[in-house]
This record gives C-alpha cells, structure tokens and sequence, in this order.
C-alpha cells in the first residue's frame, strides 16, 4: 500500500458536511467557560498540500509543527491514492497546538486531511473551496507536483494566490527538462507559481548579484564574454539550468543554436551584438549536498579580463573572487546555509505576488532548449 | 566605491536578506551596559541566523583593563542573561566569541587611536585585507568628540580599501546648539552617508508597519487628515523610574531622553507624506518636512500648552517606591522632568488644526507605547434617545510596546430589545497574526548599517529641526525656576496634563 491505512491518518474521521461544525465544537470545547482560555485558534492564510506518497505524507505531517508556529494557518492535505479505485473522498480533521507562549496564549492551527482516489480528483475544487476560510490567501504546495497534471479546474486555480512546485533538482534528460520548463510556463499563465528548487538557489544568485552592485563593474557586466557554471548532480542540473535562465534573462540575451550536440555548450547574443559562450558542466569532485560548485563569469573591457568566480566553499560558505590581471584579488563571503523544506516552506509562504524573474529564468530555459531542439518533445 | 544595487539588473526580485560585506565593527565604551545588553546578544542572533558576513571581527575599545578572555567570559555571561537563544548548549557559541578582540585604551589619546589602527590592519590582513569598518559609539556623548577627532587624525574615518561608517547612539546633543556643534565635529570627519545616528525606535518591528499599515493599504490613507482625524495622541509610558541612573537623568530629563527623538520620530512617520520611493533620503525628506511645519513654540504658547511633572513617593504594585526627589544623585532642588505633555500643532494641508497630544512619563501605572487617532463623530447622531449623545469616538490605536498591534474601537448594538450601543474592539495582534515574535531593534538596526542602509537612521537635519522644536521649552523651563508639578507613583501624571485636554473637552485615553 502506497499511502497510509485509515489508522495512520491523523485526526478525526467526519464527514465532509460536517468539518466545519466539528471545528467549531473543538473550540468551544477548547476555549468555553471553565477552560483554559488562552488557546487561540488563528489564521494567516490557507494552505493546501497535494501528496500522493506514503512517506511523503508522514514527512509533511512532520513539517507542520514549524510550517504553523511561523504561519497559523488552515492546513488542507490532500492524499491522492492511485490504489484507492474509488471517487469517494473521506475527511479527518485535527488540530497543531503551539506550545504556550510566556503570555499564556497557546496558538493553534487547522488540519484537514481528504484522501481520494484518481478518480476522486475531479471533485476535489468542489469541496476545496468551502473549506477555505474567507479572505485569507490560499497557497497551494505540491511538493511532488501533482498539481501540475491534476489540478486543471480554472475555477479553483482562479482561487489561488500562488503554487509552490518543488520541481525536482536532478531530471533524467535536458528534455524531461525542457518538458518541465513548458508546464510551468503554461501554469504561470493561470497562476502564480514558485518553486522552491529555485529558492534554494537564492544564496549563488546573491553571490553573482553581488559582483554588479558597483557602477564601476557595470561596463563588466555589459561585456561578458563567457559564463561557466558547474554542479555536483549526476543527470541534468535543474539549479544549473536555472541560474543559467536567470542570468540570461535579466542580462536580456538571446540563445542562438549552437553546433555543440551534446548540448554543453549554448551560445547567447547580448544586447549590443556581443557573443557569450555558455558551458554547463558537471564538477569535477564527487556530488556533495550542495547545489552548484562553481559560477565563473568572465569579461573582456578593453583587452582586459575580469574574471568574478563564485565556489562552494566549507560550511556553506559560498567564496567569491574577482580577478582582474592589473590588480590583487578581491575575496568575499556570501552565507549559503540550505534551510530544511519548513523553513523554505514558511519562507515561501511569506510571499504572494508573482515570482516573475523565477518565469522569466524558466523561459530563457526553455528558449534555450527550442533554440537548440535536437528532437521533437511534445510541450504541455 | 558606491553602491549602485538598485541599478543592478541582477538584483531585481532578489528575495534574500542581504548580508553584508566582511567587516569589522568597532565598540567603543565597549565595557558599558549597551554592549552587554543590546549589542552582543543582537550580533550574537544575527551569527546565529547566518547574517553576519564571514570574515567578520568585533573589536571591543575601552578604557578598563581586560584581556580579550576576560572580556569575552563577560559577553558569555551578558549572553546567558540576555540571549533569546539557549546558550549552554549553543555549538556556535565559542565560534561567535572568537570574533570578539580587546582593545585597550583612553579614548582621548590619539595614540590609542593610531594602536587601533594597527591592530584592525593586523585583524583585515589576516582575513583577506578587506577594510570595511563599522565604528559604533557607546559612550557617554562627552567622549564622542574627542573619539570622532581622533578617529579623522588616525585616518580611520575613510579608507581606500573599503568602507568606513560611523554609528552614533542618541543623545544627539543636547539642545539645539550642541546639536549644531556635534553635527559639525562629525561633519568635519565624516560624510553625512557615513554617519548613522541610532535610535532604537526606529528598529522596532511596530514602527516600521506604521509607514506598512499608512501606505500599503488603500482604506487608511484617504481618512488620514483632518476631515476625519479629531485629534491624535501619542504616549510613551514607563512604569519604571531612574533605576540608578539618577545621575544621568537628572542631566537629561524625559524631553531630552525621550521626546526629542523616539516621540517625535513616531510623530514624524504617522503624519508625514508618502515618500517617492521607500529609500533612506525619500523618507526622511518627508519626516524633515513634518518636524518643519510643527508651529514653533513661543513662551506664552509653552505656558499654556506644555505640562512637566515629577513623581512623587508611592506605591506601585504593591511595592513602595521613593519619588524623584529622593533618588540617590538627585538634588532636592531638582527641576528635571520625569514626565511631560504637550500640544502641538502641525501646520501643513493635512494636518492644520489637529491637535496631537504628546505624554510621556516614568513610573506610570505601566510599560506602554502607542499612537490612538481619535476619528470626528458621525455627522449626525440619530440614536440620541439610548445614548443621550454619548457616543464614543472611533478610536484606531497603533501599539507600539508592549502588545503590539492595531485595534480599533467602534460602536456596536447590544444584543437585546433594547437596542443599547456600546464601544467594542477589534484587535489585529502581532502575536497570534505572526507565530514568531519581532527581532530586537538593534538586530535589523545593525544589519542596516553593515549593508549601507540609513533609512532607519537619523540624518542630521532631522536631529537640528527637532531640537530647534524643543530648545525653546528647555530654555522656558530653565528660566522657570517653579516648583515642578508632583504626580503619584502609578497615577497617570499631574493634574496639570489632565487639564490640557479637559480643558478642550477630551481626555487623555486610559490605557
């Protein structure tokens, strides 16, 4: 059995109709004469989690003390079965009690768990938006992105302030890549959409963002010439891709096909006309938990070369070094400390609006690879 | 070399809280109770959120005799005490110590300044060279001129290697002449883009959502003048007394130690315009402005509209507790005011004739800080048989300390036949909105000095046009020898107060 048995689910079985009375019964009960007083039911924002994985489940469960200390919320979790041969849809309920806080008030937040089956699916907008406690943001979380082939209803996308994918940070193949890059694109059309895959980028695109700060290396940044970034994945890197799509957008520069087959080497024109060689490629040590190993940009401003390099250094510690051939070094230290999923998660949350440079970094990936199209791939 | 971030294509939807280039912060009067309390346990939860950048050092410049061990046990301890983070068992507790250096040394000596200078070079050259520097005055303000001079001979106000900037802890002066002196001692040494004057205030989560709550939402702006907007009262009230700083106090008073800077800054962001844009100078553009349109305070207008008090001896919690007067260090002649309240008036469009009611006071009945904007009546009461024209004023309330919030008192009909109206309130509290409780003010204040934002910092000609406000009440009151008005420890303050706003048929909100 993929997902858990009925025992395992946490809360109390209800019925659908009747989630909402047995909530408010809880509170009462919680909060009526003669108890404590100081619980709190409260409320920041809807959160609704898609999984359909039994220890997926068991890991989000353990995810939502600190997802609702940092975000009271309403919690809906969505268990999609593939076993289950059934549209019926069973509900519990429970409630994530903060310990109390030194004034006496002891926070607490919702969890409504529905498990289904595929077949179940189609209901699912119909009963999710009742659920959702009025004029709160509704964030969606579909860590393994279920969200992306199931959910198609406009209506309950037009409900959602914004979907946080989790896209995977190794893929297969520069197509299922390519795939990937034209479902978000065609998402972001509906709703507003991040992944946290490209927030764990955050730390290297500081790193980069960091060398440009100065109006003095503008004219550096206007003339790259050749751009290098290397990771530890094993397959296709989706953080090397990523920055790749991000540099490339903001900089405003073209992909052009490029002769290299084994797609190692794309080429971009800038702006003014200037070519700038791109190499993805893997790091020469073994892979570590770290995303990139290197970025390596380099300049050319009359007949001299900058060279900015930013390195995975030791204790999540990302080292940059600008080298220009009439100068010493410049070193710097940016802190790339790699948050576990709640905390991304809660990270996440505190954002609505659209994420549009993560879109924009998406489509320059997906320009590249249309630019440089090997074969046919069918685009959702 | 500049920071042009903002133009930095790169930079544009970056969601990270930047942190700052190495660098090395300077304490000077590090031995003091600011250091203890405030500084080492806000730097110590920056370390511990990975804010702080690499290559970071903390020299720690005073005149007691220490060696870097004993100083660092000291911090260890303060740590213990003050730390929201558990520190026995803190694994990154001896790393964060490590970066903490003793310097030894009279402030007044341009010799220990050229020895500092040595021993930073020697500290940088070991970490990669790099000179940026973060000088932080916490002294008393009589050695922050000698400091500020010795600094500018030695040649660690500026460096070509680096930046170099200069954190200043209030009292800016202590009128408006010495004001005008200390801005030019700083001026004469620093860039104004270097100098960053504190006040913790301005750090707190509370007082930035003023200017979030005034401009991020569409329903406030439009009432926030006077055709909506009675009056407005600000009250910055401590339950506590001198605490042994009698001394000190007796030298500043509540206008000086509180008015002069944390009211008139709450003052200046609830009434100011909107900024062009959310960066340091477009803000306090519009701050200055506020401090500039407030009607200056003539001797006659002082007589009638500003209150001082003092307390009196009492009882406060079952505890008692001896009144100014008999604070050790205070003379029995003492004029200095523990508590004041004040109208005033600012004379701009928005604004001109609103009254804002200024209180602030010690040993108060409790630790409170708030904004309450007291809204017009309805036009028109057509309830008068079951209020008998008793309605009460919508009131929005922005809590600063110590629940902080929004809360907003309107009237509602009792439940019943008899269709009775009474005041109730609607409270948004940070605490059950945000699981997570607001950073210390000197943590974000900090950060923002190390990264190179003044925003929330004070420029210079906030502190000379709030001075220039105040001096004359200074000077009223120094040529006023009367005795001080007495209010009872936990009472609200003098009669006096009471009767500036009886007088205008209001009352001061009771809290």
């Amino acid at each position: 059995m993929i997902l858990p048995n009925n025992a395992e689910i946490t809360g109390i079985k209800v019925k659908l109709s009747e989630i909402e009375k047995k909530f408010s019964d809880i509170w009462k009960n919680t909060t009526g004469d003669g108890r404590d007083k100081a619980v709190v039911k409260a409320s920041t924002l809807n959160l609704i989690i898609t999984i359909n994985d039994k220890n997926q489940y068991l890991n989000t469960l353990n995810l939502i003390p600190e997802v609702t200390f940092h975000n009271p919320c309403r919690i809906i979790m969505i268990l999609i079965n593939p076993e289950l041969d059934t549209e019926r849809i069973t509900s519990y309920i429970s409630a994530f009690c903060q310990p109390p806080r030194q004034d006496g008030v002891q926070l607490c937040s919702e969890l409504i768990t529905l498990e289904t089956g595929n077949a179940g699916i189609n209901h699912l907008p119909g009963i999710l938006l009742p659920l959702l406690l009025p004029d709160l943001p509704v964030f969606l979380w579909s860590p393994n992105n279920l969200f992306l082939n199931n959910f198609k209803s406009q209506d309950f996308h037009k409900n959602i302030e914004r979907v946080i994918l989790y896209s995977p940070e190794t893929i297969d193949s520069i197509d299922e890549l390519y795939k990937m890059a034209g479902y978000v694109i065609n998402a972001s059309e509906t709703s507003k959409i991040s992944d946290m895959t490209w927030a764990r980028l955050t730390g290297w695109r500081e790193a980069v963002a960091r060398f440009f700060d100065f109006q003095e290396r503008e004219q550096y940044l206007n003339n790259i010439s050749k751009i290098s970034i290397e990771h530890f994945s094993k397959a296709v890197s989706t953080h090397a891709y990523l920055m790749a799509g991000w540099i490339a957008s903001r900089l405003d520069w073209t992909p052009v096909n490029s002769p290299d087959n084994k797609r190692h080497h794309f080429i971009f024109t800038g702006p003014s006309g200037n070519q700038i060689d791109l190499f993805i490629k893997k790091a020469p040590s073994d892979k570590n938990d770290q995303c990139l190993s290197k970025v390596e940009i380099q300049s050319l401003v009359q007949n001299r070369i900058i060279t900015f390099s930013a390195v995975q250094a030791k204790n999540n510690i990302i080292k940059t070094i600008i080298k220009d051939q009439n100068s010493e070094p410049v070193y710097n230290y940016i802190q790339n400390a790699q948050p576990d999923n709640a905390r991304l998660l809660c990270y996440e949350l505190d954002f609505i609006k659209k994420d549009t440079i993560y879109i924009e970094a998406v489509e320059k990936i997906w320009q590249i690879f249309n630019e440089n199209k090997r074969e046919t791939v069918e685009i959702y | 070399m500049e920071d042009k971030s903002n133009e930095n294509p790169l930079r544009q939807g970056m969601r990270l809280i930047r942190t700052p280039q190495p660098c090395t912060l300077i304490i000077f009067g590090a031995t003091g109770d600011l250091t203890r309390r405030k500084l080492i346990p806000s730097l110590f939860s920056l370390y511990n959120q990975s804010l702080l950048p690499q290559n970071f050092n903390i020299i720690a410049f005073a005149r007691r005799p220490k060696t870097t061990e004993e100083f660092r046990r000291d911090m260890a301890d303060g740590l213990k005490e003050f730390s929201e983070f558990q520190i026995d068992k803190n694994p990154g507790l001896d790393r964060f110590l490590s970066l903490i250096h003793y310097h030894r040394g009279d402030f007044t000596q341009i010799e220990t300044h050229e020895k500092l200078k040595k021993f930073l070079q020697k500290l940088e050259d070991k970490k990669d060279g790099q000179r940026n520097r973060l000088h932080y005055l916490a002294t008393p303000p009589s050695q922050y001129d000698s400091i500020i001079k010795n600094l500018g001979t030695a040649q660690l106000a500026r460096n070509e290697n680096g930046w170099t900037r200069i954190i200043i802890e209030k009292p800016f002066g202590r009128d408006l002449q010495s004001a005008l002196e200390l801005n030019k001692i700083t001026g004469d040494v620093f860039t104004e883009d270097q100098i960053y004057r504190i006040d913790h205030y301005l750090g707190k989560e509370t007082v930035q959502n003023i200017l979030v709550f005034r401009f991020a939402n569409g329903i406030f702006e439009p009432i926030w003048n006077r055709r909506y907007i009675d009056h407005v009262q600000i009250t910055v009230a401590e339950n506590i007394g001198v605490e042994g700083r009698g001394r000190f106090f007796e030298e500043t008073g509540i206008l000086r130690d509180i008015v002069q800077n944390h009211m008139l800054q709450l003052l200046s962001l609830f009434a100011m315009e909107p900024p062009s844009a959310f960066d340091a100078n477009a803000v306090r553009d519009e701050k200055v402005k506020v401090l500039k349109a407030i009607s200056p305070l003539s001797r006659q207008y002082i007589k009638n509209n500003v209150v001082r008090g003092q307390y009196a001896a009492g009882s406060l919690m079952a505890k008692s507790l001896s009144g100014y007067l008999q604070e050790e260090g205070i003379p029995d002649n003492s004029i200095t005011e523990t508590y004041v309240a004040m109208k005033l008036f600012i004379d701009n469009w928005r604004w001109a004739s609103v009254p804002f009611y200024l209180r602030a006071g010690k040993r108060l009945p409790k630790r409170v800080t708030e904004i309450a904007i007291y809204f017009k009546d309805a036009p028109l009461q057509i309830f008068g048989d079951v209020t008998e024209g008793e309605i009460p004023a919508n009131v929005l309330t922005l809590k600063i300390q110590p629940d902080e919030g929004i809360s907003l008192k309107f009237d509602s009909k009792v439940p019943g036949p008899g269709g009775n109206i009474r005041p109730v309130n609607m409270d948004f509290r940070y605490g059950t909105s945000f699981g997570e409780s607001p950073p210390d003010a000197y943590e974000r204040l900090l950060l923002d000095a190390m990264i190179g934002d003044s925003t929330l910092f004070t420029r210079s000609d906030e502190n000379e046009k709030a001075w220039e406000l105040l001096t004359p009440i200074l000077h009223y009151w120094q040529n006023n020898k009367n005795r001080v008005p007495q209010y009872n420890i936990g009472s609200w303050g003098p009669k006096e107060a009471d009767d500036l706003l009886n007088k205008e048929n209001r009352a001061w909100r009771r809290l």
